[in-house]
């Protein structure tokens, strides 16, 4: 722990603590698991820039069906490269104390495969192809049904896609969304 | 919605303004969140017209108090007038043409062709969207700077800004510092302010680096404006000082509070193999442990630890007075079967013994002459009352709370089932490959399973069929009441029967615990398999029915028990008797949680993976687990009044359960291959949890008020009842006095009538209240659903203005030019831009847009 705590000055603690739902020892802790990802690089160089496929190493990310978009969408590079503060960011989110809100709005993010901000057609499938799967495929029809059914069931403004109020709404209205949506640190 | 059907998109020529200028303003002064998203989209949607051209499209909304505020950024504005009109026009042309190209249907053709401003710029518009309402009652600061913030939007449809540079992020960071420095709330120099500043930087969804950057600004223009006003007076340094020192106590305590909490890494392995339904389980088992904790600690500190001083000093001065001392001397010279039997039934030097009622004194003692006084009965009833109140408080209120966050606020979602399942479907908690292949399967036979449902046209029931599912459920429910009537009665029987015998060995008091608690876990595999036989559709229904089965069930045993107990004729300390008897329910439970059950788990996995597969290994069945708990906690505070140290057993007991069930889950179990969501049925574990409560609670009251206390043993032996000594010792009531008068006064008849129907009135006036509120839910519903049909004819419009626009659309370009020409030398004229399409069409007004205007100012 010594060693971990002199990587970071007060200062700079202080403003992480001030800036997410983390006390001091937990963000130590998260530093931890950063630097397990790749010992030596984050050793040298606490904010050293991990490759997505090294952050793709963390035992949640490396099961989540959406872990590459995860971390494209928390990476500051845009690119799945995450540095600690990217890291520090994603765990915030995940963390319990995180309002819906707020994770609703990355829920979002994570889900918009084209960057439309809109989660459309192409985007569901996608999502319940990754969510059933490389093994179980759903045939087309099905998968069709499916979007259809999602799409009557929450596309109020009915313009065949749903935008992040439509889908907060879910989320707003769904009993499991936080407990779900939460990486333990 | 003032403009409903009618015509509001015109074009406006004015002078004095930059022409490269589109605005959209809501006209519509919505304050409901349900009424401003689909404005939003709305205008979402008109502003992505401007997709294909490099336009940046400045976006009004008026914010409720009808200010409506403007954000810019230059676009091109070195054009001429004329250009301008024409690029408008050549804007709307390429929308058209762009709907046109996709045939399939507008509303698709929309959804494809726009392709929206993409993510970090949307989620700063989302999030001062909620910053706009924000208004300067401090009451609601937070809640409002969080969740309901201002509406200034910034909207930039150009897709070259999208990609983030320096001076993107600068810009932005300045843009998210002017948006939080128009309040008041968030910009003053104090401690709350601070903290509301932060939890506003905190519900930011931007990356740390913009948060950090933005703290600094931000602290700057504050100590900026300290410096300006200098009027701090010493009041306000104080006021701010001690909120800064609650708020510093609060952030410790929060600290310490996770400090303390326990098998962290044990939940999360759990967690990461199993899901959150699984930890759920052991979650509430823990948050029970830490209740008891706390309640051992108190009853440690104020009865057991000053009873045990009050012994030694007593022993000291050769004072044999105490039971404790007798009671040892006396048995000293049992064998060791004899103690260990008594220490199973609580009998013999047990009796007497700190464990139970009759070992504790009704001494008042010092233990130095300079010091007070302390009561030893004043300290137990105290003591007691105190921990039977705060556990109802926060039991009350941990219900309250989660029943409003999984019952209320996600009710009248009666459609978004499958949305709401695929949006919560991954559990993001899972770490482990196997978990993780296992939850994919379950996914994907859930959506099978609903997709059939959905497909295949329901069961066309006939009369027969349907008469014969409600008599077998009526038939079910009447056996399923039969069993638990029959299990009351004999229990009742039982009871009889063993009291009868006057053989009071070790052994067969220990056989009434272990008869009962073994009929209880018979009787709950028997109800559950009814209910399993019963087919009910969904098999959320089947879990309900049976839990609420199981806890009558115990309900009704339990009951018998206590009114056997509290009727029984006892010759003396019917107290110890009835701490005694609860006591050996408590080890008999124990036992059996424990012990035997591990035991049949363990013989069943190795029978079914030595010789017959078939059987399968155990199933980790969370809802007789949890009523397990829920049953045993309600045990413990039956006897925790007369039998305080049975709580040190739970708590001993509760951590072995803890390992116990975690190396059975882990070794043994198989994560369930179905889903089903933890949060509604835990609710109901602490909705059985506070039931019991509730009923011990009355029933300790019926005890402290009506049942004379026994006259021979105990902290209450001079006091006819044990609510006397709180009256008279603690209160220093007397007959004459107002105290006492008011007292008499509240439960006479009449105001408990009165407290009735105000309290009647109350749950009226609530229920009127939350009626209103759904129909008005209901009613917007319907708005988004006639402003979606409006978009709808608004697009449908458009089609048909397309199919001939080829001469139109020329037309009305060189007119809009001619009268361009013409208003540079005039006043503005309003050109309404429908009139010249519709010069061709000779159509009506094309459409209204939802309450919004769209405009091209001339300046």
């Amino acid at each position: 722990m010594g060693q971990t705590k002199s990587q970071f000055s007060d200062e700079e603690l202080q403003d992480y603590e001030d800036l997410t739902f983390f006390s001091k020892k937990e963000i130590l802790l998260a530093h931890k698991k950063f630097k397990s990802l790749a010992p030596e690089k984050v050793g040298h160089n606490k904010n050293a820039k991990l490759s997505m496929s090294k952050i793709l190493q963390y035992p949640e990310l490396r099961v989540n069906p959406f872990g590459d978009r995860i971390c494209k969408v928390f990476s500051s590079s845009e690119d799945g490269d995450m540095t600690f503060e990217d890291f520090l960011d994603m765990m915030n989110v995940f963390s319990d104390a995180c309002p819906k809100k707020l994770k609703a709005e990355y829920a979002f993010r994570i889900w918009d495969f084209d960057g439309d901000d809109m989660l459309g057609v192409s985007d569901l499938k996608q999502v319940i192809e990754r969510l059933c799967g490389s093994e179980n495929k759903l045939d087309d029809c099905d998968m069709k049904e499916i979007i259809h059914c999602i799409l009557a069931e929450a596309d109020f403004d009915d313009d065949g896609a749903l935008s992040f109020p439509e889908f907060e709404h879910v989320t707003d209205k769904s009993r499991d969304f936080l407990n779900s949506f939460r990486i333990r640190l | 919605m003032s403009s409903f059907g009618k015509e509001k998109r015109n074009f406006m020529t004015e002078d004095n303004e930059d022409l490269d200028r589109i605005e959209v303003i809501t006209t519509s002064t919505a304050s409901s969140r349900t009424e401003l998203f689909t404005q939003q989209d709305v205008s979402q949607n008109l502003l992505a017209i401007g997709n294909e051209q490099s336009y940046r499209i400045y976006v009004t909304a008026a914010s409720d108090d009808n200010k409506s505020k403007k954000s810019d950024c230059g676009g091109s504005r070195d054009g001429t007038d004329e250009q301008c009109v024409d690029e408008s026009i050549e804007l709307i042309t390429n929308f058209v043409a762009l709907s046109d190209k996709r045939t399939t249907s507008p509303l698709s053709a929309l959804a494809c062709s726009f392709n929206r401003g993409a993510t970090p710029t949307n989620m700063v518009r989302r999030w001062s969207q909620t910053l706009a309402r924000f208004d300067r009652d401090k009451n609601s600061i937070r809640e409002k700077t969080i969740y309901r913030m201002p509406s200034r939007k910034y909207f930039e449809v150009d897709g070259n800004l999208h990609a983030t540079n320096g001076l993107e992020a600068e810009n932005e960071v300045e843009l998210l510092a002017q948006e939080i420095e128009q309040h008041d709330g968030l910009m003053q120099d104090t401690a709350l302010s601070h903290q509301h500043r932060l939890e506003t930087l905190r519900a930011l969804p931007q990356p740390l680096s913009t948060k950090r950057s933005l703290k600094r600004k931000l602290a700057i223009s504050i100590e900026q404006h300290a410096s300006e006003q200098h009027k701090c007076s010493w009041c306000h340094n104080m006021t701010n000082a001690f909120i800064s020192f609650l708020l510093r106590t609060w952030r410790v305590i929060g600290v310490i509070s996770h400090r303390v909490e326990i098998w962290y890494d044990d939940l999360k392995t759990i967690e990461g193999q199993f899901g959150c339904n699984v930890s759920s389980y052991f979650k509430f088992l823990r948050w029970l442990l830490m209740l008891n904790i706390v309640m051992l600690l108190c009853v440690l500190m104020f009865i057991i630890f000053p009873q045990l001083l009050y012994n030694t000093m007593a022993t000291e001065v050769n004072l044999n007075q105490t039971s404790l001392v007798v009671g040892y001397s006396a048995n000293r010279r049992d064998s060791a079967s004899t103690l260990f039997l008594n220490l199973l039934t609580g009998e013999g030097y047990l009796q007497n013994s700190l464990l139970f009622y009759s070992g504790y004194s009704d001494a008042t003692f010092r233990l130095h002459p300079s010091l007070s006084q302390y009561s030893l009965p004043h300290a137990y009833f105290m003591t007691m009352l105190v921990l039977y109140l705060l556990i109802f408080i926060i039991i009350s209120t941990k219900m309250a709370r989660v029943y409003r966050l999984s019952f209320i606020q996600a009710a009248g979602n009666g459609r978004g089932i499958l949305a709401a399942k695929t949006i919560c479907a991954w559990d993001y908690g899972i770490s482990n490959r196997k978990a993780a292949d296992l939850k994919h399967i379950a996914i994907f036979s859930e959506l099978k399973a609903i997709l059939n449902e959905k497909t295949v046209p329901k069961r066309t029931l006939t009369i027969w069929w349907r008469i014969w599912i409600f008599f077998s459920r009526a038939i079910a429910h009447m056996l399923v009441a039969a069993i638990i009537g029959g299990a009351g009665v004999g229990v009742w029987i039982l009871l009889k029967e063993l009291d009868s015998n006057d053989d009071v060995s070790g052994v067969r008091t220990l056989s009434t615990a272990g008869i009962l608690n073994l009929t209880m876990l018979l009787m709950q595999s028997v109800l559950s398999w009814i209910s399993r036989m019963e087919d009910y559709r969904s098999p959320r229904r089947t879990l309900h029915i049976a839990l609420l089965r199981n806890f009558f069930l115990e309900a009704v045993i339990v009951s018998v028990l206590v009114y056997f107990l509290l009727t029984k004729p006892y010759s003396q300390c019917w107290e110890t008797h009835i701490g005694q008897e609860l006591y050996r329910f408590i080890v008999m439970d124990t036992f059996i949680c424990l012990l035997i059950i591990p035991f049949f788990c363990v013989t069943r996995a190795l029978l079914a993976s030595l010789y017959w597969p078939w059987l399968g290994g155990p199933d980790f069945d969370i809802s007789q687990k949890s009523l397990g708990l829920v049953y045993n906690q309600t045990l413990l505070w039956l006897g925790l009044l007369f039998a305080p140290l049975l709580v040190a057993i739970i708590v001993c007991k509760m951590f072995l359960k803890f390992y116990i069930n975690k190396a059975l889950l882990m070794y043994l179990c198989k994560p369930s291959c179905h889903i089903w969501r933890s949060a509604q049925t835990h609710t109901l574990y602490l909705v059985f949890t506070f039931v019991s409560l509730l009923g011990v609670i009355l029933t300790l009251g019926f005890i402290m008020t009506q049942l004379p206390m026994s006259s021979q043993c105990g902290p209450f032996r001079d006091s006819g009842y044990m609510f006397q000594i709180f009256i008279d010792g603690v209160l220093q009531l007397r007959e004459n006095q107002t105290l006492w008068r008011l007292l008499t006064l509240l439960v006479r008849p009449a105001a408990v009538g009165l407290m009735l129907v105000i309290m009647s009135t109350l749950v009226y006036y609530l229920r009127a209240k939350s009626r209103a509120r759904r129909l008005m839910v209901k009613l917007l519903k319907e708005m988004i659903y006639l402003e979606a049909k409006d978009k709808e004819f608004l697009l449908n419009r458009i089609m048909n203005i397309t199919k001939n626009r080829d001469s139109s659309l020329v037309d009305a370009r060189s007119i809009g030019r001619r009268r361009l020409h013409t208003t540079l030398q005039r006043p503005p004229v309003e050109v309404s831009i429908e009139n010249e399409i519709s010069g061709t069409n000779s159509s009506q007004p094309t459409a209204r847009s939802d309450g919004f205007i769209l405009r091209s100012r001339n300046t």
